[in-house]
């Protein structure tokens, strides 16, 4: 489903060139759920940035569901996302402003889908998300592992192919943090392919293979037993 | 050290060209107003302050006018002990000969000889004392003086005053600024010349021509004001003004109240509106009230952008205390840049201003260290103000929040909404009010009147009656005229005002009497009655019929014992300015012992200078060289809406200044609201919101505040414009489309504003946005 090819990503200031990353090959499977770890500034984020199509790499390819979308403007990028990728993060970036059901419409919104369809959806990952009671509350009325839940629902509810994940547990104790895990476990039992970016051995250990990244390159690639 | 502190402090500003542009610009434009609106202000409230006695001067009015007959001044002195002196004064103008036979014209002031011991006025030459002592006195002003006879003396000079008074030169005397509390007059005469000046030897015992201004000089702390009621049962016991009931008040008006009365002088004296004032008042306190909110919601907005540096200072041990006075001391520095940026702004503008606001102001005369100072200490005060407010914020925050990357700057903006709605309010009824003063002007301009107004000047009449003819000839030898008419009374000036008695009731009507070459130079057209020609037939306007509710083509027009035939009707012309309807007129023939006032000439559109100059050479000829003063009624109807024209700039810079400071307000808002939203933006743009859907987003929060705006805005615009119409008898009609262009231009002006913050947020990378986040 997602394969790169000498994936380069260099960061230019006016007196320096700094490689985030460099000749990365990287491939995953459809339903597949790959972790990938490394120390800070290894460029993690980077390549999670670039498999989400919301950056562009300086020179390789990316082939996507067997398109190249490695040249893709940023308007096309938007476009061939929308629907197919989902985003979980660290700090679950929720919009304060919004409450729960009003921040899970928000990709179905932008996929122009009618307003009927969208409740039926929403209603039923409230419900899957067990958050139901919920729906009309804010972020700020949430503990962590509720918004991070709340951001799980917004990621799914447009049923994507992929789903990245970005240090997903990083900001909750180890209880939410389990809990989180075994919906990142169900979703990629129910065939979605999950990329994860994670510091946590014990988070890598539910993934099918780990990527350890260094310095912007593929050092070693572990598959879990 | 300190340099080190400050060099961030520089490269911030200059890497935010356009922040450090809005802030000081839109800053500067503010205090340029400011500053120039309260010199004008101080300078009007300050006319009377070289008036030595001007506690102690009072205007004597009455509850209509400020006008007495002349014997009044001697009844009120003998009444009153407590009156130490007074002066008669008014406004003529003529002509002034020397000796060489060289004539002038000139703007005089009739007054008795207590003038200059009432008056402060410096007399260069001759004794304030005794220089308007003589009858047939004259003092000059120095610059008249110097015209007239050069760097000679001139005391003791004879001239003709209008051809026939002889008077001598006593005294040279400062001259009169155009706007100071008297209106700026050439020389200053005795006033008991009035009756030879309109050749009334009883006109000063006379008490039925109520024509002169009266100031009168109390005796040291005496108050004339307790004397009103006195004065008021004697004048309605023996002047007929009073007993008749015309005039029903006394009032003895201090000479400070004078120039904010709303009793308007008879011409001698400069006034002002005190409620002009007060508005101009409110306003200067209002432009820096929001100058100064949009200067600190600026500084705060731009300060956020600061945090990580302050930050860092107080993680490596800068006290709070510093932080704050390094804040306060950028925040001068931008306040003094600006305050430069003002003065030099003000400079610039001060002609433009006078010239608006017909007044004299001169910014170098308010240099002075002591008016320095007390900017200088504003400035400061204003600096320090908009410096600690964002100080205090900003060095609030916790260092270590800001570098692990929680910290968001976060303040309510409902106060900044409020505000920008506010703002947007007066913009957009300020840009109504132009686009309509505009219009009404240009209607006024343009409107057909009735009558032929291109290339045909207007000249005084100065010549003999039996001269008419010979002059006539003369003028027609010169090429390029096409045709000259003498007339009494013009579309241009309204003609004669007559007033009849007709059926029980009065009729008015303005009265021309033109000769034959009038109607064709005016292109003024009639429907012939059918009645036979007699020299004394008159023609009469539409109105007039309608007026007198006449037959369609009457023959006849009866009024008392008046028969006069009615030659034909003539379709109705503008001879009164747009403000009135168009009144009853006659028009009747000019006989050969009529006195023309004027003489007016049709001239060919080309080679206008050598044909006026080869006029002026017949002219003179003719007149002996009275100066050959001429308009041409298209100056002259320009002239009649010079007010409003006035009127239309200034709102035009209003809305300007409204404007400046509008985008001020918006920036710092898109500023506050970006950095605001940023995370949400990030958020969307990650969840498949393209850059358009965002700028949309965006845009609209902006919009949403000038479409409240524009509601709240033109109902304020639709009364006020339709108030300022009721002026004019003829006038535009109020269209939908002026409020919608004002509000579509306010939008353009704010979506400019905000766009490139709007778009530079739209475009960031979501990825970077959320990270730092």
């Amino acid at each position: 489903m997602i394969k790169t090819e000498n994936l380069t990503k260099v960061f230019k200031t006016d007196e320096v060139q700094t490689y985030a990353l460099n000749d990365v090959d990287i491939n995953a499977k459809k339903g597949e759920f790959i972790a990938i770890m490394g120390p800070s500034g290894c460029g993690k984020s980077t390549l999670l940035n670039i498999i989400g199509l919301l950056d562009n790499p300086t020179q390789g390819k990316y082939i996507f569901d067997g398109v190249d979308v490695s040249k893709m403007k940023e308007k096309d990028r938007t476009q061939f996302r929308k629907g197919r990728i989902g985003f979980v993060f660290q700090s679950f970036n929720l919009i304060d402003e919004l409450n729960v059901y009003e921040n899970i419409e928000l990709p179905l919104v932008y996929l122009n889908m009618k307003a009927s369809e969208r409740k039926k959806r929403i209603n039923e990952v409230l419900q899957r998300m067990k958050i139901g009671h919920r729906a009309k509350h804010f972020p700020q009325q949430l503990s962590g592992g509720q918004q991070q839940r709340v951001a799980f629902a917004r990621a799914v509810v447009a049923n994507p192919e992929l789903i990245l994940a970005d240090e997903p547990t990083g900001n909750l104790d180890s209880k939410n943090g389990s809990e989180v895990m075994n919906l990142l476990t169900e979703l990629n039992q129910d065939g979605t392919t999950i990329v994860m970016v994670t510091h946590s051995e014990r988070d890598a250990s539910y993934a099918h293979r780990i990527v350890n990244l260094l310095d912007g390159k593929v050092i070693t690639e572990t598959i879990n037993a | 050290m300190m340099l080190n502190n400050f060099k961030p402090f520089i490269k911030h500003l200059i890497n935010n060209k356009v922040y450090t542009f809005i802030t000081i610009i839109g800053f500067a434009v503010s205090l340029a107003f400011v500053l120039l609106l309260s010199v004008y202000i101080k300078h009007e409230l300050s006319v009377n302050n070289k008036q030595k006695n001007k506690e102690r001067i009072y205007r004597l009015c009455s509850d209509k006018a400020d006008t007495f007959a002349p014997p009044i001044g001697e009844w009120v002195q003998n009444t009153v002990p407590e009156v130490e002196s007074y002066t008669r004064v008014s406004d003529e103008g003529g002509i002034l000969s020397t000796d060489n036979n060289k004539k002038y014209k000139f703007k005089f002031l009739l007054a008795d000889s207590t003038f200059f011991n009432i008056f402060t006025f410096n007399l260069f030459e001759g004794d304030k004392e005794t220089a308007l002592k003589a009858e047939n006195s004259v003092v000059l002003t120095k610059e008249f003086a110097k015209k007239l006879f050069g760097n000679q003396s001139p005391i003791g000079k004879q001239l003709i005053l209008n051809l026939n008074t002889p008077c001598t030169v006593t005294g040279v005397v400062e001259d009169i600024s155009e706007k100071s509390f008297f209106k700026k007059y050439d020389a200053i005469i005795n006033f008991r010349l009035i009756k030879k000046l309109w050749g009334w030897d009883e006109l000063l015992r006379n008490p039925n021509s109520c024509s002169f201004g009266f100031y009168f000089l109390a005796k040291p702390n005496a108050d004339l004001r307790i004397k009103e009621p006195e004065i008021l049962k004697i004048f309605k016991k023996d002047f007929w003004v009073y007993k008749q009931g015309v005039f029903k008040t006394v009032r003895f008006e201090p000479l400070d109240d004078v120039y904010f009365s709303t009793i308007i002088s008879n011409g001698e004296i400069n006034q002002n509106s005190k409620k002009k004032i007060a508005i101009l008042s409110v306003i200067v306190v209002l432009i820096l009230i929001l100058a100064i909110i949009n200067y600190l919601n600026l500084t705060i907005a731009q300060s956020s952008f600061r945090v990580k540096e302050i930050a860092i200072k107080k993680l490596h041990g800068s006290s709070r205390k510093r932080l704050i006075l390094q804040h306060i001391f950028e925040t001068l520095i931008l306040c003094i840049v600006a305050f430069f940026v003002a003065i030099f702004l003000s400079f610039l503008v001060e002609p433009v201003f006078n010239k608006l606001l017909g007044t004299s102001i001169n910014l170098n005369d308010e240099f002075i260290s002591i008016n320095v100072m007390i900017f200088l200490i504003f400035i400061l005060l204003i600096g320090m103000f908009s410096g600690i407010v964002p100080a205090l914020i900003i060095t609030r925050l916790k260092a270590v929040d800001v570098l692990k990357g929680g910290f968001t700057f976060k303040t309510k903006t409902s106060f900044s909404k409020i505000l920008i709605i506010f703002q947007y309010t007066v913009v957009i009824t300020l840009i109504s009010a132009s686009i309509i003063i505009n219009q009404q002007t240009k209607f006024l301009l343009n409107k057909n009147l009735g009558f032929h107004s291109k290339n045909i000047l207007m000249l005084d009449n100065n010549i003999d009656i039996n001269q008419k003819e010979a002059l006539r000839d003369e003028f027609l030898k010169i090429p390029g005229i096409k045709a000259v008419s003498f007339v009494a009374g013009t579309p241009v000036d309204g003609g004669n005002n007559n007033t009849f008695t007709y059926n029980n009731k009065p009729v008015s009507f303005q009265i021309f009497v033109v000769d034959s070459a009038f109607w064709k130079m005016t292109g003024l057209k009639s429907k012939p009655t059918g009645t036979a020609y007699t020299q004394d037939g008159i023609w009469i306007n539409k109105e007039a019929i309608r007026e007198l509710e006449l037959d369609s083509l009457p023959q006849v027009l009866k009024i008392g014992k008046n028969n006069w035939n009615i030659l034909g009707i003539v379709n109705d012309f503008n001879f009164r300015p747009l403000h009135q309807k168009i009144g009853a007129a006659m028009i009747k023939q000019m006989n050969k012992n009529d006195y023309p006032w004027n003489i007016l000439l049709q001239i060919e559109g080309n080679n206008q200078t050598e044909t006026i100059n080869r006029l002026k050479e017949v002219y003179l000829n003719f007149t002996g060289g009275i100066p050959f003063d001429y308009e041409f009624f298209d100056t002259t109807l320009q002239k009649w809406y010079e007010k409003e024209q006035k009127t239309s700039k200034i709102v035009e810079y209003f809305a300007m200044l409204a404007i400046t400071i509008s985008v001020m307000g918006i920036f710092a808002m898109s500023m506050f609201y970006n950095q605001q939203k940023s995370k949400e933006i990030g958020i969307r743009r990650v969840n498949g919101a393209t850059v358009n859907q965002i700028i949309k987003m965006l845009s609209f929060e902006f919009l949403k505040l000038v479409i409240t705006a524009f509601i709240l805005s033109v109902p304020i615009a639709y009364y006020l414009m339709n108030r300022w119409l009721e002026n004019f008898a003829y006038k535009i009609n109020l269209s939908w489309w002026i409020f919608i262009l004002a509000r579509l231009i306010a939008a353009w002006v704010a979506l400019t504003t905000v766009s490139w913050q709007i778009f530079s947020t739209a475009r960031k990378n979501p990825a970077l946005i959320l990270r730092y986040e």
